[in-house]
């Protein structure tokens, strides 16, 4: 319970979090900043997947008899980077937006609709 | 025997180069574009000779068998999509390059090769996550394609894009661990050997994620809200390429995924493809904006594929690739003319534009016939083989919606062909490539048997799970 | 899906014939000119000859021979003109996909002429000058279309074949359901009443070979049609027959009143033709052998006299570049032969004798009495009526009255005048004998009951009455012979200038028309308004609405906040979990 409670109900929690940022908030940045959040969640999932307790490096030694899966921390290396990129661009757009309309509202990018 | 690593590899490559010769020749880069298309066609075709019997060509990585690594498959699917895929690039990179690249070429030039390389791994790919790895690729480079002009809506476009493709891409991931965590592996065809460990329940919750997180690049409904906003926002000759060529890859990943992987969740595709379908084709009678119109348009026509792909047979299946290569060659010439002819795009702005510029406006007028389905086209069979596959109570919802297709596009046509044109960009000479679309759709009506037998040698694949798992795992070869 | 090859062959011999006087004609005009009747004469005596047409049965049969006349002469009239050379492929191909689609006797054929048709049509209206009737011609034949693929599947699923004797497996209520949804095809390929608006627009619109071609072969393509449904139903037909017959009645009494109105030649021919149509429609309603010979035998010659009329038209036009009726006025003078052409069009419009207008008629009105329905009878009767008025009208403002242009026009060219012979030597023979084309229906007829109708070739005897063609319409020349003789000899009239006659010699205003039929019918617009106000085009603008209206509202959807997209997103993925079966504890 405890071990469910923190691999997968603190990102969870944490994707949720991002995600209600994502749609309460009316400033740009912050809801680039709450898909940030949302990703950072799902970032710590895929870590949490490996729900070993004391586990250790993936060594085939004498001694190393309970360990971790590597790949999902493969995969996390991946996907923070992408959520990196996917940031900097959108504050790159952020930047754009500022500069075209003089504001960074959610208002500002309204304007197509139907 | 060529890896199909090495159509990746060059494409990559290729985008590196331009980026490097961009510095030095900053007008010139152009003019890679068509030779990296050339290339890779050549290699598709060095490639094609075992498949189009029917066989699997792979590529590794590391020199061991999947499931120990990660493999690039090419199936006669993905090869008739592929096909599909950088012939147009090809044909819109010559485009491109007689009506010019938009500036600065050298930012515009590796963004186009890295979004047919986002495409073109999709298509190949067999492994989860690097789908969800390319799926990126392509989000951030068509985002970045979409805010080229800076203009404001260009901008607003890719936002909304970004913001909805993060989402989406986050639940696909999840998607995928949630996957790795039951089945300890990566790759399409292991997990889909293994799909059973999955228990029952997840095993929908999964199916779920990942038509959400895969709709928003395919299109369907309750995600497919960006797409005209983005269509609107962006160049026109950006939009071209979107809507032609890269809308392929998200449909192509989520029916690889679904039918390969889970072997599940055709019947909830086929609501979401009627749902689409009629919604977006009604949006598109109400719409006045001509790009916003035509985006409507690749959302029902997508709408249409994923009907097909849902009914899951043979002939619907095939039916939906023939749909799938009759859009996008369409889509090309109607956005590539709507291009050349003008640069405003409300209803009463493209009056009379289709008597300035001929070319073009018959171009247009010759790819929508094909969209509508009328012979001569190569649209005739593949709405003649769509409606036959169709399940019969779909039968007078799809005809209704064809109607009302038929009813915006006369409006559209009849508007371009009527009035005075108020302006309008008089650019003559420079819309043959748009000619050689209209032509493609002619002369696919004509090997249209030949095109048949080749979809419907690709249906096997998403019908049987076992074939593709049985070959890509060690059977084939 | 097979295909019928002979169709095929068909189509392709005149697609390669349009091609080659395509070329010939980007190669110099008079090259196109020859080469195009040469090529377009070869092909059509190549499928005459090869594929043994004469040999084919019954209506379909005289509908290659009707097809095939109203081609020739159409071709003649775009040869003596300067066309386009892409009109000629175009025509070529509109030509071969309906020649094809009387050839194939199965669905599936059927659907891809249809629909080859319509694309060339329309192509070939769309590539003139005015567009209009093109895109309404394919709004409103791509949507018949899609009625005519509906029946297809239907067949298939119920039979799983695809020729037409596939109806005889339906159940009856199914074949109810399946007649009903041809009918509306081919009526909309008719242009009958609610499906009309694209008639006078795309004829108006149309080259005017092609226009000959439309009014003459391509309706013919709904008639065939609407009888082949109407055929293979047999008998039981009649349930639902009566209902189409008041199709047709409306239409031939609504289509006649609104070509009193028109002021353009094209426009009025297009609902004369529309009119003439209706009477069609009301023979294969009452779906008995009399009324569906009358049927066949109307829609022949339909075919030959409303061709002839758009032909004559078409050469006023070549020779005056106008179709409007009030600029037009007096070309008796410069243009006889074309006045006698066009006056034996419209004596066949309004059925007088000695032309085919006049049996074919005889036999609709035989049918209608015995049928005893006097709305319908009665209703017949005023088309009749209407057509008289319209063609005084054509005749008149053409031909007749002072002459109101310019400059001195010649007599119609040498092509367009042997198309109009053409058409005037059948008009004369068939009318005197009927009986050479109520041969070749003899036998079909036979399913609808026993003929209670006998026939010679020139004389016909129906339960209420026996008539010789011959007898009558000599009699008719005789009397038509005396009159002439009377006007000539015994005449009292004298020629004013126009202007003495309104004005008593004062000077007025040059724009005001002063032919006697400008604005002729003006009384019937001020007092059939109440009638003429409910257009059926409003409503069709009212459904276009109405889906626009539906669209509107889904588009609130579409809210243009990112965020509403990435709820919908949410919403989907609870509102589907809530449907999985023990779907959340399997997190755990």
């Amino acid at each position: 319970m405890v071990n469910g409670i923190v691999f997968y109900g603190i990102p969870g929690l944490l994707a949720i979090m991002g995600l209600v940022i994502l749609l309460q908030r009316e400033n740009l940045i912050k809801m680039l900043i709450g898909l940030s959040v949302m990703e950072t969640g799902v970032n710590l999932f895929i870590v949490g997947t490996n729900d070993v307790l004391k586990g250790t490096a993936p060594i085939i030694e004498e001694g190393f008899r309970i360990y971790c899966d590597p790949i999902p921390q493969a995969l996390v290396l991946t996907a923070i980077v992408i959520g990196v990129a996917t940031t900097a661009l959108g504050l790159a757009l952020v930047i754009r937006i500022y500069e075209k309309k003089g504001g960074i509202s959610i208002k500002d990018i309204k304007e197509m609709k139907w | 025997m060529v890896s199909p690593t090495l159509l990746l590899a060059s494409l990559l490559s290729f985008a590196f180069l331009s980026g490097l010769i961009g510095i030095r020749f900053k007008r010139g880069v152009a003019y890679i574009l068509p030779i990296v298309f050339a290339v890779t066609l050549g290699l598709l075709i060095y490639m094609s000779r075992g498949v189009l019997d029917g066989g699997f060509l792979q590529g590794f990585t590391g020199g061991e068998r999947p499931p120990y690594s990660i493999n690039l498959v090419l199936t006669p699917f993905s090869l008739l999509i592929l096909f599909l895929v950088h012939t147009l690039s090809f044909l819109l990179s010559i485009h491109l390059l007689i009506r010019g690249v938009p500036e600065p070429a050298t930012k515009f030039v590796p963004l186009f090769i890295l979004n047919i390389l986002g495409v073109s791994s999709i298509i190949l790919t067999g492994d989860l996550f690097n789908l969800f790895v390319f799926l990126e690729i392509l989000s951030i480079s068509s985002v970045s394609l979409i805010g080229f002009m800076r203009d404001g809506k260009g901008l607003e476009g890719g936002l909304k894009y970004l913001i909805v493709g993060g989402v989406g891409s986050s639940l696909y991931l999840l998607a995928v661990i949630i996957l790795y965590k039951y089945t300890g592996t990566l790759n399409m065809a292991d997990v889909g050997m293994r799909i059973g460990e999955v228990p029952e329940g997840m095993r929908r919750f999964v199916m779920l994620l990942i038509i959400a997180g895969l709709g928003v690049e395919a299109e369907i409904f309750p995600f497919n809200m960006w797409v005209p906003d983005a269509y609107q926002g962006a160049d026109t000759r950006v939009t071209t390429l979107l809507a032609s060529i890269t809308s392929k890859a998200g449909m192509f990943g989520l029916v690889r995924v679904l039918f390969t992987v889970l072997g599940a969740g055709m019947n909830i595709l086929l609501y979401l493809g009627v749902i689409t379908f009629v919604i977006s084709e009604l949006m598109a009678l109400k719409t006045k904006n001509i790009k916003r119109v035509l985006a409507y348009s690749s959302m029902g026509q997508a709408g249409l594929a994923m009907i097909a792909f849902g009914i899951n047979t043979a002939a619907s299946i095939a039916a939906g690739m023939l749909l799938m290569i009759n859009h996008a060659v369409s889509k090309f010439v109607m956005f590539g003319s709507i291009e050349v002819l003008t640069d405003r795009f409300g209803l009463d702005d493209i009056k009379g534009i289709g008597l300035k510029s001929p070319v073009p406006a018959w171009s247009f007028l010759l790819a929508t016939l094909s969209l509508l389905g009328f012979p001569f086209f190569i649209g005739f069979w593949v709405k003649l083989n769509l409606i036959f596959s169709l399940k019969p109570y779909l039968l007078v919802p799809v005809l209704l919606i064809f109607a009302v297709e038929i009813a915006y596009y006369t409006r559209i046509l009849w508007t371009m062909f009527s009035g005075e044109a108020k302006m309008g960009k008089t650019l003559a000479g420079s819309s043959a490539v748009l000619l050689i679309g209209v032509v493609i759709v002619i002369a696919l009506a004509f090997v249209y048997p030949y095109i048949l037998n080749l979809s419907v040698k690709g249906t096997s694949e998403l019908l049987f799970r076992g074939l593709y798992i049985y070959r890509v795992l060690g059977g084939g070869l | 899906m097979m295909v019928n090859q002979g169709s095929i062959l068909i189509f392709t011999t005149f697609i390669l014939a349009g091609l080659l006087t395509y070329f010939l004609a980007r190669v110099s005009k008079m090259s196109g000119r020859i080469g195009g009747a040469l090529t377009g004469l070869f092909s059509i005596i190549f499928v005459y000859l090869f594929f043994h047409i004469y040999s084919l049965p019954g209506v379909q049969n005289l509908m290659f021979l009707l097809i095939g006349l109203v081609y020739v002469s159409s071709l003649f009239l775009l040869v003596s003109k300067e066309t386009p050379p892409i009109q000629y492929l175009l025509f070529s191909g509109a030509a071969g996909s309906t020649f094809a689609f009387i050839n194939g006797l199965d669905f599936i054929t059927a659907f891809i002429f249809l629909e080859l048709s319509t694309v060339f049509v329309f192509l070939s209206i769309v590539s003139g000058d005015r567009k209009k009737g093109g895109f309404l011609y394919l709004l409103f034949n791509g949507t018949g279309g899609l009625l005519f693929l509906y029946l297809l599947y239907f067949i298939y699923m119920k039979t799983g074949r695809f020729d037409y004797s596939a109806i005889a497996f339906l159940k009856p209520d199914e074949k109810i359901l399946a007649l009903t949804i041809g009918f509306l095809t081919f009526a909309i390929k008719m242009g009958t009443m609610p499906f009309h608006i694209w008639q006078p627009y795309a004829y108006r619109d149309a080259d005017n070979g092609i226009t000959v071609f439309l009014s003459g072969a391509i309706s013919k393509i709904g008639v065939f049609g609407a009888f082949l449904m109407v055929f293979l139903q047999g008998s039981s037909f009649r349930i639902s027959g009566n209902v189409y017959a008041y199709l047709g009645v409306i239409t031939a009494v609504l289509a006649g009143l609104y070509a009193l109105l028109q002021e353009d030649a094209k426009r009025l021919l297009a609902y004369s033709s529309l009119s003439q149509l209706g009477y069609v429609v009301i023979g294969l309603g009452l779906a008995n052998s009399l009324s569906i010979s009358g049927a066949i035998l109307h829609a022949v010659s339909h075919g030959i006299f409303e061709s002839l009329l758009f032909l004559v038209v078409g050469a006023v036009y070549i020779r005056t570049k106008t179709t409007d009726l009030n600029k037009l006025g007096g070309l008796i003078t410069y243009m006889p032969i074309s006045f006698i052409a066009l006056l034996f069009g419209i004596i066949a419009t309004s059925g007088i004798p000695p032309t085919i207008g006049f049996p074919s008629k005889w036999m609709l009105y035989h049918a209608l009495v015995i049928n005893g329905d006097p709305v319908l009878l009665s209703l017949t009767f005023l088309a009749s009526i209407l057509a008289f008025l319209y063609s005084f009208r054509l005749v008149y403002s053409i031909f007749l009255g002072p002459y109101t242009l310019k400059e001195k026009v010649g007599e119609a060219p040498f092509p367009a005048l042997a198309g109009m012979v053409f058409f005037l030597l059948p008009l004369l023979i068939l009318g005197l004998f009927p009986g050479l084309v109520l041969k070749f229906i003899e036998l079909p007829v036979v399913r609808f009951g026993l003929p209670d109708f006998s026939f010679t070739p020139a004389t016909l005897k129906t339960p209420l009455a026996t008539v010789n063609f011959l007898t009558v319409g000599v009699v008719f020349i005789a009397w038509f012979v005396v009159a002439i003789l009377v006007y000539a000899f015994a005449g009292r009239s004298r020629w004013l200038p126009v202007k003495n006659n309104y004005t008593a010699a004062e000077a007025i205003e040059d724009e005001r028309i002063l032919h006697y039929t400008g604005d002729f019918y003006r009384f019937i617009r001020r007092d059939m308004n109440f009638l003429l106000r409910h257009s059926i085009q409003r409503f069709y603008r009212r459904l276009f609405n109405l889906f626009g209206v539906i669209g509107d509202g889904i588009s609130r959807i579409y809210t243009g906040d990112v965020r509403t997209y990435v709820y919908f997103i949410l919403l989907f993925i609870l509102i589907v979990l809530f449907k999985i079966k023990g779907g959340f504890p399997c997190l755990w």
